[in-house]
């Protein structure tokens, strides 16, 4: 039920940032944190994962909240992809 | 901060102390393994999290190793880093434990890869001798 219920909050949050969110904020605000909720569709931008919730969490304390990373296809990443840019070998 | 890595795994790993939230939380002392290739900052099995009752931020997607997507869960725990307590982001996720590069900003981190070698991560550029 928890499975069902996330894919959901990703399939809506998605659709948000796609249709109402993203032209406001790329270019300018790549690298930052986006969390919206997807039940009012408002939506809170900071430089911080848990900024970005607890603000968010203000506005809507009964929100359901999907985190997005501006400009960048996941928030994080999980392992370095085989196929990656090789930038992103290269931190170390 | 110091660990060890695991001989048969090949694996870097540290000892982190992850502290559930409230006035009065459950801590635990936990093999991490650290991985470069994570951009976040701890991952947890769902057991730790329900263990620890960490309280449920929201949800993300992730981009795996194999090119492949995933939706996890976010809490938020406290861990002991450079002996201060810091709030940190969770992601639920099956597997060993893992800390990224997010926690490991502003550290510097050597590895003796070796069987049994030293991990050492430093606050700053302090362990840089050069």
């Amino acid at each position: 039920m928890k499975r069902t219920s996330a894919q959901e909050v990703a399939r809506r949050g998605k659709k948000i940032y796609e249709q109402e969110i993203r032209a406001e904020v790329e270019p300018e605000q790549e690298g930052r944190f986006v969390v919206i909720d997807v039940k009012s569709g408002s939506y809170t931008l900071a430089d911080d994962e848990l900024e970005a919730f607890d603000r968010a969490r203000e506005k809507t304390p009964e929100g359901l909240l999907y985190l997005v990373r501006v400009g960048h296809r996941a928030a994080h990443r999980l392992g370095v992809s085989a196929i990656g840019q090789t930038g992103s070998r290269s931190i170390l | 901060m110091r660990g060890s890595i695991v001989s048969d795994g090949r694996e870097a790993t540290v000892s982190l102390k992850v502290i559930g939230a409230g006035s009065d939380p459950d801590s635990s002392n936990i093999q991490v393994a650290i991985d470069t290739g994570f951009t976040g900052h701890l991952t947890l099995p769902p057991e730790t999290v329900r263990s620890l009752s960490l309280p449920e931020r929201g949800f993300v997607e992730v981009e795996l190793a194999n090119g492949g997507m995933a939706i996890l869960g976010v809490y938020e725990a406290r861990v002991l880093w450079h002996w201060r307590p810091v709030r940190v982001p969770v992601y639920e996720a099956d597997g060993a434990p893992l800390i990224g590069m997010s926690l490991l900003r502003g550290s510097t981190l050597t590895i003796e890869v070796i069987p049994r070698g030293e991990v050492t991560i430093a606050e700053g550029s302090q362990g840089l001798e050069t």
